[in-house]
């Protein structure tokens, strides 16, 4: 048996042993208000798919997700790579990071929810919290970029955009795909949170608050698992995309 | 036209790291700068590459040449292949039909035309090396700098690179400087040995090696005096 098999195996196993003791508390507490039992959930997971609202509200949230992840990247990898090369931007920019970094995301929510639109508040408050992923990352591949090879390049007079795509970019790749991994993660956790307290008109956020108002505690499970699945599905994607462009070694 | 650093003096922060070293060489010269740990080498190869001015001093026929190096490690780019790495310093320099062509020339020579899809990664410490002298002399460049490139490889490998450097060399000959602080290096590539002082870096020897490389052997009574003498001179 291959190890990819077995791992596979362990994991379903894993997984299985979850939905087991799921069961098992849902009969000892014996209240579907309180933990509605696995099969309960997957019936009212079954039945929220089929409906259109169901689809708009996985729409509107990743449609979400992804931008303001996609301005975190972007605006991270551009202040990166500006902090990277020089101190200057580096210790000027350390006092944002900072405070961006330790305010409680809660603060984040409250204020972005006086200041805009319900709309744009779940992409405002993911962007704060990854932007500041991404550009540590960046930061730090930069840092570790062997000066050695960039001595090299200069030597044998290689144009400096070129030294910047094809010597810079590729030794921080790996950096780069493990701040993106655990942005990507944090960002879907951060939008469900923004989307129950400002409520814009599709979410899953919003279904989940709509949930809780009138105590369907198995919808709110089964929202838990499609926002886990989309989690997944974008963390594979990610991963898939660094394969394909780590094209050396293992 | 010869080549001269004539006077060249620097010093670091207070620390005299050469002081008033002049010599002379004639162009297509494989040049050795042997000296011990601490001479200067390093700081005497940075000034003719032009990477720091010294302090004192001129460099006469240099002006206006490019400049190819060896360095003590690979320094290849993991994430491209044996031909994308000689491509990525060619390529601002040749059209890309030349470099097609001097790419494969220069992997033939050094006899890893089979190996230029490979990425370094999957290559032996060896062969890496030789890619990195590939990439140096497929470097359109009238100047060759090394900077102590066969240090610490075990000694067969160092033979065979020193072989694999000598076909290459001889194949087309260019001004060549190499600093070493091995005397067996200099014994058997220099044509012109400069040995250096102790901090700061003086010249305090020169020999002219006229036997052709080929026949370099320490079977050679010549040899063996030749390498008595560095010896002496070396450590005196």
């Amino acid at each position: 048996m291959t190890s990819t098999i077995k791992n596979s195996l362990v994991t379903l196993g894993s997984i299985f042993f979850l939905f087991l003791v799921w069961k098992i508390l849902s009969l000892v507490i014996g209240a579907e208000i309180i933990l509605p039992a696995p099969e309960t959930t997957m019936r009212d997971l079954v039945n929220a798919v089929r409906s259109a609202a169901f689809w708009q509200s996985v729409e509107a949230t990743v449609y979400r997700g992804l931008a303001g992840f996609l301005v975190s990247c972007l605006a991270g990898a551009v202040t990166g790579f500006l902090a990277g090369f020089n101190s200057v931007v580096f210790w000027a920019l350390q006092p944002f990071m900072t405070v961006i970094r330790t305010t409680p995301v809660m603060s984040f929510i409250l204020l972005a929810l006086i200041w805009f639109r319900t709309e744009l508040v779940p992409i405002f408050v993911s962007f704060l919290i990854a932007f500041p992923i991404i550009f540590d990352n960046v930061v730090q591949g930069i840092k570790n970029v062997d000066r050695q090879l960039v001595e090299m390049a200069r030597l044998f007079r290689v144009k400096p955009w070129r030294i910047l795509f094809e010597l810079y970019i590729p030794s921080i790749l790996p950096f780069l795909a493990a701040g993106t991994s655990s942005a990507m993660g944090l960002t879907w956790k951060v939008i469900i949170a923004a989307e129950i307290l400002s409520q814009p008109t599709f979410g899953i956020g919003t279904q989940m608050q709509n949930a809780r108002i009138y105590l369907e505690t198995a919808r709110i499970l089964s929202w838990t698992v499609v926002i886990v699945f989309i989690s997944f599905v974008f963390e594979s994607i990610l991963a898939t995309v660094e394969r394909k462009l780590k094209t050396w070694g293992e | 036209m010869p080549l001269s650093l004539c006077h060249i003096s620097k010093e670091f922060d207070g620390l005299k790291v050469l002081e008033d070293l002049t010599l002379e060489v004639k162009e297509n010269t494989l040049t050795c700068i042997l000296g011990p740990s601490g001479s200067g080498k390093t700081t005497l190869l940075n000034i003719i590459a032009g990477i720091i001015e010294p302090d004192a001093g001129e460099m006469v026929g240099f002006a206006g040449h490019r400049i190819s190096y060896i360095f003590q490690e690979t320094r290849l780019l993991k994430w491209k292949t044996v031909r994308g790495n000689l491509d990525f310093v060619l390529k601002d320099h040749l059209s890309p039909s030349a470099r097609q062509q001097t790419i494969s020339h220069y992997l033939q020579l050094v006899g890893l035309e089979e190996f230029q899809n490979y990425y370094p990664e999957k290559l032996s410490g060896g062969m890496k090396q030789r890619v990195s002298l590939a990439r140096a002399f497929a470097y359109p460049a009238e100047i060759l700098l090394m900077d102590e490139p066969f240090v610490g490889l075990d000694l067969g490998l160092k033979l065979s690179l020193m072989h694999s450097f000598l076909d290459l060399w001889l194949a087309e000959r260019r001004s060549t400087f190499f600093v070493t602080h091995d005397i067996q290096e200099a014994l058997f590539l220099g044509e012109e040995v400069f040995v250096l002082t102790h901090r700061p870096g003086r010249i305090k020897g020169h020999l002219t090696i006229d036997i052709p490389h080929r026949e370099r052997s320490l079977q050679r009574q010549e040899m063996a005096d030749l390498q008595e003498t560095l010896y002496r001179l070396l450590t005196e």
